[in-house]
């Protein structure tokens, strides 16, 4: 068993099972923007 | 030279699927077989885990039902601590539990099933589905995802997060409604109540141009199977398992989950990772059940909230005793939604979901525990084994969707025999077949924990093992 970030290229990671909705939309709307995505603060809490 | 068609991956489903539909030398469909692709190994890797931690794990096992897990598995828990957990604590869990109960059925009927029967079987592949949907028929495809949207509001009022809530443990429930969770609850049923209603009526007139798919897709006798209540209410949560026939006698009931195994046998497929339950004292051949909506609505005997029973009175007349027709699974979803609505308007007038007392205490005073509840797509049994310290030595999950896998086979096939004529595969018929499993709703992450080995794939196979034709899907 491999984890994915071995078989596939990961740039970002979301921390969270599941990530909440917010945090996708956060890390989305700055790719979105051309800006490369910064969580802080409790984005960072994996719960 | 015979050949077997293969659809794989089978879309819109929850999970990953193949179909074999083999035929003969004239071309006739002899069998067919859905087979699951992924294993999880559940069973296997929580070896060792302690039973309190169990339904924290298991609701991974899934991502639109992992409430079903929580719900099972805490109740395993409770077995195993052989308490009975607080009033408030079980009113709490059913109210979750009715609101999985909406978020997933709205999830299959709008999001999986209906661009099937609303966009058409001949639409282009690429626009039958949720977006297809959208661009179609905007206003019901908003309404149909809020109503998803309210359900997961229920699970993340009580619970605290939409999905994998760390909210229900062995002993109760770590916390109560509040008062502004209770408002937001009241505030948004009507809206609830309009979608459901403006669904029910779109799939009574979608019935009335499908009696073709009414009568073949997964049209056929079986045993149903589900919990009911003592009085035999329809049941989602607590009650006892109740076995009927398509004829709608009842051939067993009133037998405590514990006790599943004296009911039920499960085989292994060689070419498959799901396990086939299937009802014990009538062995593998005959013994082929159903769960899940159509099940639960024809062994009960009254859904208990007026709305819900009206429309189950409707629903009846689609069968003589039983309903045996799968497609009617749909219209099973959408009453269930219904009563679950009703069921969460009266229990919001319930002031022990506000109480302080949730947990039982105790120690580990049963080495074995079992928990049943009744997932969207059928009864979930949580079966551990535990050492005197509490971790457990073995776990067997019985999952809804492995109880329907052989009738899904025998839907796959019916299917099949009627609508594939010679070696010519079209999108169109491909997608009868898949949306003969997409009737079950079924839930593939759910329910592969046998080992076991197994290709994937979907090509048409003569009986001389000559690859004739290849379907894929991308």
């Amino acid at each position: 068993m491999r984890p994915v970030h071995e078989m596939v290229a990961v740039e970002y990671y979301l921390p969270g099972c599941p990530p909440p909705a917010d945090r996708i939309k956060a890390v989305l709307t700055q790719v979105l923007e051309g800006v490369a995505p910064k969580l802080e603060g409790t984005q960072l809490k994996f719960g | 030279m015979s050949k077997r068609i293969i659809i794989d991956p089978v879309t819109r489903i929850e999970g990953h699927a193949k179909i074999s539909v083999f035929l003969d030398d004239a071309g006739n469909v002899t069998d067919a077989e859905f087979h699951v692709v992924e294993f999880r190994g559940f069973e296997k890797f929580c070896e060792g885990r302690s039973y309190s931690e169990m339904p924290g794990i298991t609701p991974r096992i899934c991502g639109i039902c992992p409430v079903s897990h929580l719900l099972a598995s805490a109740k395993a828990g409770d077995a195993i601590m052989a308490v009975s957990i607080p009033p408030a604590a079980d009113k709490l869990r059913r109210l979750m539990n009715l609101g999985q109960i909406v978020q997933s059925h709205a999830l299959s009927f709008f999001h999986l099933s209906a661009p099937d029967f609303l966009l058409g079987w001949d639409s282009p592949a690429a626009k039958r589905n949720v977006f297809g949907l959208i661009a179609s028929n905007e206003g019901l495809a908003r309404a149909g995802i809020r109503l998803r949207q309210f359900g997961q509001e229920i699970i993340e009022v009580l619970g605290g997060k939409k999905i994998h809530p760390a909210w229900a443990v062995p002993g109760g429930v770590r916390s109560a409604l509040t008062q502004e969770g209770a408002a937001k609850i009241r505030a948004w049923l009507p809206e609830a109540f309009a979608t459901t209603r403006v669904a029910l009526d779109l799939f009574k007139a979608t019935l009335s141009t499908h009696e073709r798919e009414v009568q073949l897709y997964g049209n056929f006798p079986s045993l149903y199977m589900g919990l009911v209540a003592e009085d035999g209410t329809w049941e989602h949560h607590g009650g006892k398992l109740r076995f009927t026939d398509s004829s709608g006698s009842i051939i067993a009931d009133q037998i405590d989950p514990k006790d599943y195994r004296t009911v039920i046998g499960e085989a292994v497929q060689e070419t498959s990772y799901l396990k086939s339950p299937y009802y014990l004292p009538l062995g593998k051949e005959d013994g082929i059940y159903r769960v899940g909506p159509l099940a639960r609505l024809n062994i009960c005997a009254h859904m208990g909230v007026p709305l819900a029973d009206a429309e189950l009175k409707n629903f009846r007349s689609f069968g003589h005793g039983s309903v045996t027709s799968s497609f009617l699974y749909h219209y099973a979803r959408l009453i269930e939604i219904l009563a679950s609505l009703e069921y969460v308007e009266r229990a919001l007038g319930d002031k022990d979901l506000f109480s302080s007392d949730l947990r039982a205490d105790a120690g580990i005073n049963s080495l074995r525990g079992v928990g049943a509840s009744e997932a969207p797509r059928g009864t979930l049994f949580h079966d551990y084994t535990v050492d005197r310290d509490g971790k457990l030595q073995k776990v067997n999950l019985i999952v809804a969707t492995g109880q329907n896998n052989l009738a899904m086979n025998q839907t796959v096939a019916q299917i099949a025999r009627h609508f594939l004529k010679g070696t010519e595969i079209t999108e169109p018929m491909l997608n009868r077949i898949e949306h003969g499993i997409r009737c079950y709703d079924p839930c593939l992450s759910c329910s592969t924990h046998a080992a076991g080995r197994m290709a994937l794939h979907v090509r048409l196979v003569g009986p001389d093992g000559a690859v004739l034709k290849e379907a894929l899907r991308d």
